[in-house]
């Protein structure tokens, strides 16, 4: 009959087992420091081309000058950062302006701490692209009404960019219709036809366009030259724990996209050593800019137009306030 | 405590509790998130209220509609091949023998491990949701169907044989009225499976639906709709079992009317 | 009792020899991967879909060198262990409570009969916001969907001691405490079986599926991975092994409840 009292034992172990499993995977939002007396902070992004200057940064021990020992996390999505940076999995996250937006103004305990990447005013230069084959009888961008246009997340920046783009240019964007398909998959579903055109970004444009398919445009070029189209943010609760590490961060952050600005080969380089993208590709992909731009102008708007397009629901008020210092 | 202990034998007693419980955890949720300012669990009336305004809008009908219309398709494939397959591997002792260590192999694959293979096949859309409830949910009908159809009373085989009814009419007359209450419980099996899968399906491989609803509101933070769509899929899933008892207890009297309620 | 249902089935043995029997299903298997191996080479099943079978076999071997492989079934078995764990144990728990206190089972019931057909797939995107994207998550999906699934079983099963059992426990004047250990709880053993068997495929479903579509390390987050990366037979590799897996695990618990149910003198039931 030891049996039963076993089993209950057991059964009581597992749960205190189990609760305290849950308990600690709750994150709390202490930092920790290291052996060297360095903060300890892991970064949540998405593996594209603009997370290339963080791995710069860590080689050039940039951040090591700021009292920072910074991890990388690749998640899939914007989408999947947010919620790892507010449950504080990680302490700072980089998700599109247009990600943060909707978090901010869900009320999301979330601050922006600084920008990371802008398009180019050239659309040649920019990183991102619309592709289409060149067998579609697609030849300019009017062209594309009324098309089915694949992005890798649905209401969210992709469409901001091409819904003002096509505003800009006098081309009807109501009749689109969008896919959502990963990045990898999108040329894929192009050759397939599943899809008419599709919004892709480095390091993925350059094997599509080596595969022939056309450029057509580049939306954010159009439609946003050089405003900050992402940023790296941080909960409200580890910003006002930790004021000394995101303002470390942050100032780190400033030195960082300054160099990669003026070493794109080393970005390049970086880009091939620590994110696994062909040597070949790196070589011949376009960067973004990465600026050190705290003005509220560019986020507004992105608000204005993603409220206009029914891509967010509500705008944030305050756009001064949601930045985490205020320098 | 006497009163309560006595009220609960009775089953009008229990009904009564039962409903006292159901509403008092009703009053709990919504006395409890009312003021909620917490962003993750919003107040109950709100969600109530955005459930009633999203899921009666067009958009909100197209996406439930899109739901139900594959899982319908794949339980109803599922089932028919089901029980197809199962008549086969129940009689036929050679095939059963044959194909039964494939067929343990196969059924130990969690369904939800062929999502990848199913959009690889179908893309994006409808046919990788009907695919994957079809597949899931023919394993638990098959399984029970063979076993039943192994455990047909031999009074009925040797009467058929001794009637010398064969073919279509002995499996539609006899073997499938026989197996019918196991095929109803691997049934009542496959119907949970089968919305597991079509919200999963949703929720990677489609554009429609209510996996995709939930989602996407939990990908633009819209919590309010991704609560709405989490109780609807909660009263579904309740409802859908619930009148699939009821259909399971009037089929069962019907098939053999001096059963008595298993 | 009518005469239809009380003759026990007759199995007709066949007198063939076990060697026939064996063959059988070895000739099918064998039958069956010649079959594949034929149509994908010969492209009536498109090779980019479906690669011959002899390419995931060995597909499969490079994987267990390779560094993947063991870190990926690890991280699944090491979760599935955990939640069979806690919601067996919490299942039992609060089954035996409810089915000792009949009041307030039926007070609760209305609640577990609604939570319980609730797809715990539909809060993965909840989870992902609260708890995040760790194994946490997973295990919280996991033993959400398996509680129900040994509570109702355990309710049923202390409910379930016999009439005479009862009557004998009241007519030595056995203390209610003495009752229960020695009569309902054991009565419950065999229903706990059945429901930890039930629980172990539920855990080992939800954890798979959590990884494919919250991104988690494991067998399921292999596939969905080989299949990005356009290796299909590296995904099939995976597929195979996690219906490998389930088979090994679902012989383990039968193991387990096997002897259980020796312990009790109660061989052979269920």
């Amino acid at each position: 009959m030891t049996t039963t009292r076993t089993r209950r034992t057991t059964g009581l172990g597992a749960l205190l087992l189990g609760a305290t499993t849950l308990l600690t995977a709750c994150g709390g939002a202490a930092s920790q420091e290291n052996a060297e007396g360095l903060t300890e902070v892991s970064v949540g992004t998405i593996p594209a081309v603009l997370s290339a200057p963080l791995f710069l940064g860590i080689e050039e021990g940039i951040f090591e000058e700021h009292g920072l020992d910074l991890e990388v996390n690749f998640a899939d999505g914007g989408a999947a950062v947010i919620p790892s940076v507010l449950s504080g999995e990680n302490q700072f996250g980089y998700s599109n302006t247009v990600s943060q937006l909707a978090a901010l103004g869900e009320g999301l305990p979330l601050e922006i701490v600084h920008s990371s990447w802008a398009p180019h005013a050239e659309f040649e230069d920019d990183d991102h692209g619309i592709l289409v084959r060149p067998d579609s009888g697609i030849d300019e961008p009017s062209g594309l009404a009324g098309k089915n246009i694949a992005v890798n997340t649905l209401q969210n920046i992709g469409e901001v960019h091409i819904r003002k783009a096509f505003e800009d240019l006098g081309i009807d964007h109501e009749g689109l219709q969008w896919t959502q398909l990963p990045f990898p998959d999108m040329a894929e579903a192009l050759e397939r036809g599943d899809v008419d055109a599709i919004w892709v970004s480095e390091p993925f444009r350059t094997p599509a366009m080596n595969q022939g398919y056309e450029l057509l445009m580049s939306a954010g070029a159009q439609a946003f030259p050089e405003q900050v189209g992402g940023y790296y943010s941080t909960s409200e609760q580890y910003a006002a724990q930790n004021p000394d590490v995101v303002k470390a961060f942050k100032e780190a952050m400033v030195e960082v996209n300054d160099f990669a600005e003026h070493n794109p080969d080393l970005v390049r380089q970086v880009a091939v050593e620590e994110m696994g993208i062909d040597e070949d590709v790196a070589e011949r992909m376009t960067l973004p800019l990465f600026p050190n731009d705290d003005d509220v102008e560019a986020l507004q708007s992105y608000a204005e137009y993603a409220v206009r397009f029914g891509i967010l629901s509500k705008a944030p008020e305050d756009f001064e306030a949601l930045f985490a210092t205020q320098d | 405590m006497t009163t309560l202990t006595t009220s609960v034998s009775t089953a009008r007693g229990r009904a009564v509790i039962g409903a006292a419980g159901a509403l008092t955890a009703l009053g709990a949720w919504f006395m409890l998130s009312r003021g909620s300012e917490n962003v993750y669990f919003p107040a109950l009336p709100a969600i109530l209220d955005e459930t009633w305004e999203y899921w009666r809008t067009a958009e909100g009908l197209r996406n439930l509609g899109a739901s139900l219309t594959t899982l319908s398709l794949g339980l109803c494939l599922g089932i028919v091949f089901g029980v197809a397959i199962g008549l086969v591997i129940g009689q036929l002792t050679f095939v059963e023998q044959a194909i039964s260590p494939a067929l343990e192999f196969a059924r130990a694959i969690p369904a939800t491990a062929l999502i990848p293979f199913a959009m690889m096949l179908f893309g994006v859309g409808d046919n990788t949701k009907i695919f994957l409830i079809a597949l899931g949910s023919l394993w638990p009908v098959l399984l029970n169907t063979a076993d039943g159809a192994r455990r047909i009373d031999p009074t009925l085989r040797d009467s058929a044989r001794a009637f010398r009814i064969a073919g279509f009419q002995r499996q539609a007359f006899i073997v499938v009225p026989a197996v019918l209450p196991r095929i109803l419980v691997g049934i009542r099996i496959a119907i949970p499976l089968g919305l597991i899968l079509m919200v999963t399906s949703e929720m990677v491989g489609a554009q429609e639906g209510l996996g995709f609803v939930i989602t996407q509101a939990q990908a633009t933070f819209q919590l309010v709709t991704m609560w709405s769509g989490i109780v609807v899929l909660g009263v579904l899933g309740f409802s859908i079992t619930f009148a699939y008892s009821l259909l399971e207890r009037v089929l069962l009297r019907w098939s053999d009317p001096r059963r008595e309620d298993a | 009792m009518t005469a239809v249902q009380s003759l026990p089935v007759a199995r007709r043995r066949t007198s063939r020899p076990r060697v026939a029997r064996v063959a059988r299903p070895v000739v099918a298997v064998a039958v069956l991967i010649g079959a594949q191996e034929a149509l994908t080479r010969t492209d009536v099943l498109p090779a980019g879909y479906f690669p011959p079978a002899s390419e995931i076999v060995r597909t499969f071997v490079g994987e267990l060198g390779d560094d993947s492989l063991g870190p990926a079934l690890m991280s699944t078995v090491r979760t599935w262990l955990l939640a069979l764990l806690v919601s067996v144990g919490l299942g039992t728990a609060v089954g035996v409570l409810l089915g000792l206190v009949r009041p307030l089972e039926a007070f609760l019931r209305p609640v577990i009969e609604f939570m319980r057909p609730v797809p715990s797939v539909a809060l993965i995107p909840l989870v992902v916001l609260t708890i995040g994207t760790g194994s946490g998550a997973a295990l919280f999906l996991a033993c959400f969907a398996a509680f129900w699934q040994v509570l109702v079983p355990v309710i049923t099963g202390v409910r379930s001691a016999p009439a005479i059992a009862l009557d004998t426990a009241r007519s030595y004047s056995l203390s209610t405490w003495q009752r229960i250990r020695w009569i309902q709880l054991p009565s419950m053993l065999p229903h706990l079986a059945t429901a930890t068997r039930l629980a172990a495929s539920t855990t080992l479903i939800l954890i798979v599926t959590a990884e494919i579509i919250i991104q988690m390390p494991g067998i399921g987050h292999e596939i969905t991975m080989s299949r990005s990366a356009g290796d299909p037979a590296r995904m099939y590799a995976y597929i195979a092994l996690s219906g490998a897996a389930g088979i090994v695990l679902n012989v383990l618990v039968r193991r387990i409840e096997k002897r259980l149910n020796a312990s009790h003198g109660l061989e052979g039931s269920r």
